[in-house]
């Protein structure tokens, strides 16, 4: 089954329920797909067919969804790019994926054999008559190209075949179970796999999703009580806004799931989520691009297992394995490898033998190592320990940044921690953090959670944790962030001083001042 | 409070330097979880609420901007009873 039928249906099964809310207002399914229709015969008006790739770089609003599902409908292969992306960047991608069509900046686009603007495709798309056409689709042929970085080179483009992306969609909804009369608030970038697959699992369930952007940050609390808002994807930043805000505004509101994937927010910042939000739960998730979704963790064991990822999702095999490729036991840390029905099917344009991520199995099937460390405990609880990338040695001994970061966040007051690569061995081992302790209080607290060869050589506090487009924090910003100060404050200064906390950073509050 | 005054504000709300009152925020450097603190921050001082529709843009709002908000939102009285 193509993955425009899950759109086919809910438009016909609840043509008058609310698809969207984005910054024009709201859209029903029966709306959007009439917007659909346009959006297919535009794209075919542009010579776009079957296997076609489409890139676009626009926002995420009813445009991207009429595109993203005429797309899928006439069988062409969407390429979603985020609008921030510098025209280089977007070039490349274009070049990749020798695009057919490009929907971004004109040079940025160059390379494609039609280049149309945003605004202006948005534009012709509605004077342009309804188009039903409806392609064969093969479960195996592609759908999406998600382009994503790599450890090492240019971002790759993830080839997303139609079967793999349903087989996602289904098995996400399994273990999250979004309902027909959920609102999901996706304030994510669409061109960003978790805010894409928003769009799919509200499609699959009939619900309705409404698109934020950052610009509209401060009035969160009034979209999500507004449009009765039950379920928020998150990242680190986007939990501690949500925190900050209802801490002060306390209104009731109907959210009854969080979801998150990727670096996690601490400890403490989900604690005081979940209390801001009365009645809601947490679901941890662990995955990545190359395969969708990995694991879930059912919120009802958030508060016992509040480390754990969660469970394979229905229809993935996880297995860990050491150095010589052989499966570990139970509790022993190693690289996460994933098989099964969401193993996208691997870099595109890229040969087999050069994907050292992706490994073809004895029945031909795709099993992906994933490059992440972790361990699974004997009721198949999934722990992420750290990426490889993050391995480091000191001193002998081998250790994760990441398990550096999760332990100091596990320090009540620590709002987020992040540990730069140091640049060699012998190199000092520093920790970035948000907090509003003292750094030597951090240190004796993190003394309890870490052995000595893994404490940081020093503490160091920042007022703000740089964010990667994705909204993932960023360590080489921090390691320059890092070098920054140590240039201003050349001194041991920069170990022992804690830098001042905003008050709206730490619930305090200075009172009205006169003007 | 006179524009320096609130420029060392937002300095210290967002850990930022602000070298130009009239620069967007978001190019000095502001995130968008220090873009929400400040706004609650300065509410906060000025016992004022800005409307959110009005702030939807700020990342294109600048200190000066910002400081001209308060003060038109002084000036319509609504808040006049609880602020100075």
């Amino acid at each position: 089954m193509p993955v425009s039928e899950l759109f086919a249906r809910a438009r016909a099964e609840r043509p008058g329920h609310l698809a969207l809310v984005d910054a024009t207002g709201p859209l029903t399914y029966a709306e959007l797909g009439e917007g659909t229709d346009r959006a297919a015969g535009w794209l075919r008006g542009q010579g776009v067919g079957a296997g076609d790739r489409v890139v676009y770089a626009g926002g995420g609003d009813r445009t991207f969804l009429a595109l993203l599902w005429a797309a899928f409908r006439i069988g062409a292969v969407f390429v979603p790019v985020h609008p921030d992306l510098t025209d280089d960047q977007i070039d490349h991608i274009v070049r990749d994926c020798t695009a057919t069509l490009a929907v971004c900046p004109p040079t940025a686009g160059a390379a494609a054999r039609t280049t149309v603007e945003v605004e202006r495709a948005a534009r012709e798309m509605a004077r342009t008559p309804a188009d039903h056409t409806t392609a064969e689709v093969a479960d195996d042929a592609v759908a999406l190209l998600i382009y994503t970085s790599g450890t090492t080179g240019r971002p790759k483009g993830v080839v997303c075949p139609h079967r793999q992306i349903l087989a996602a969609a289904r098995a996400v909804q399994a273990g999250l179970g979004y309902r027909a009369d959920d609102v999901v608030l996706c304030r994510l970038p669409l061109s960003f796999d978790y805010g894409l697959y928003q769009v799919l699992l509200c499609t699959l369930t009939g619900s309705s999703l409404v698109l934020a952007d950052r610009d509209g940050d401060v009035g969160l609390i009034r979209v999500i009580e507004r449009h009765g808002v039950t379920v928020i994807p998150l990242v680190p930043s986007l939990a501690q806004i949500l925190g900050l805000l209802q801490r002060k505004l306390r209104r009731a509101t109907r959210v009854r799931l969080f979801t998150n994937t990727g670096a996690r927010p601490s400890p403490a910042v989900m604690r005081e989520l979940l209390d801001a939000f009365p009645g809601s739960v947490f679901a941890s998730m662990y995955g990545m691009t190359e395969c969708k979704r990995i694991s879930i963790l059912d919120p009802a064991l958030y508060e016992r297992h509040p480390d754990s990822v969660g469970r394979a999702i229905p229809g993935a095999r996880i297995r860990v394995i050491g150095p010589d490729g052989r499966t570990l036991p139970a509790g022993e840390a190693g690289e996460i490898v994933v098989e099964g029905e969401t193993v996208m099917a691997g870099y595109w344009g890229v040969p087999l033998e050069r994907q050292s991520r992706y490994v073809r199995r004895a029945d031909g099937s795709l099993e992906l190592h994933t490059g992440d460390q972790g361990r699974l405990d004997a009721d198949g609880l999934l722990y992420f320990v750290g990426r490889d990338d993050d391995m480091v040695k000191r001193r002998g001994v081998r250790m994760s940044l990441s398990e550096i970061e999760l332990a100091a966040e596990r320090v009540p007051g620590v709002y987020a921690a992040v540990a730069p690569r140091p640049a060699d061995e012998s190199a000092p081992l520093l920790l970035a953090v948000r907090t509003d302790l003292a750094p030597h209080e951090v240190r004796t607290a993190l003394a309890r959670h870490l052995d000595p060869a893994r404490l940081p050589d020093r503490i160091v506090p920042i007022d703000t944790v740089p964010l990667t487009a994705n909204g993932k924090p960023d360590r080489a910003a921090v390691a320059l962030l890092l070098l920054a100060g140590a240039a201003a404050a050349p001194s041991a200064a920069v170990a022992t001083a804690a830098t001042p906390v905003p008050a709206a950073l730490t619930g305090s509050s200075r009172g009205p001042v006169a003007v | 409070m006179d524009q320096s005054q609130f420029d060392q504000l937002v300095e210290e709300i967002c850990a930022v330097q602000v070298t130009d009152s009239e620069m967007p925020l978001v190019d000095l450097g502001v995130d968008s979880l220090h873009t929400v603190a400040l706004v609650m921050a300065v509410e906060d001082r000025f016992a004022v609420e800005l409307d959110p529709d009005v702030l939807a843009d700020l990342s294109l709002t600048s200190s000066a901007g910002l400081l001209k908000l308060v003060h038109e939102q002084l000036a319509t009285g609504a808040n006049a009873s609880a602020g100075s």
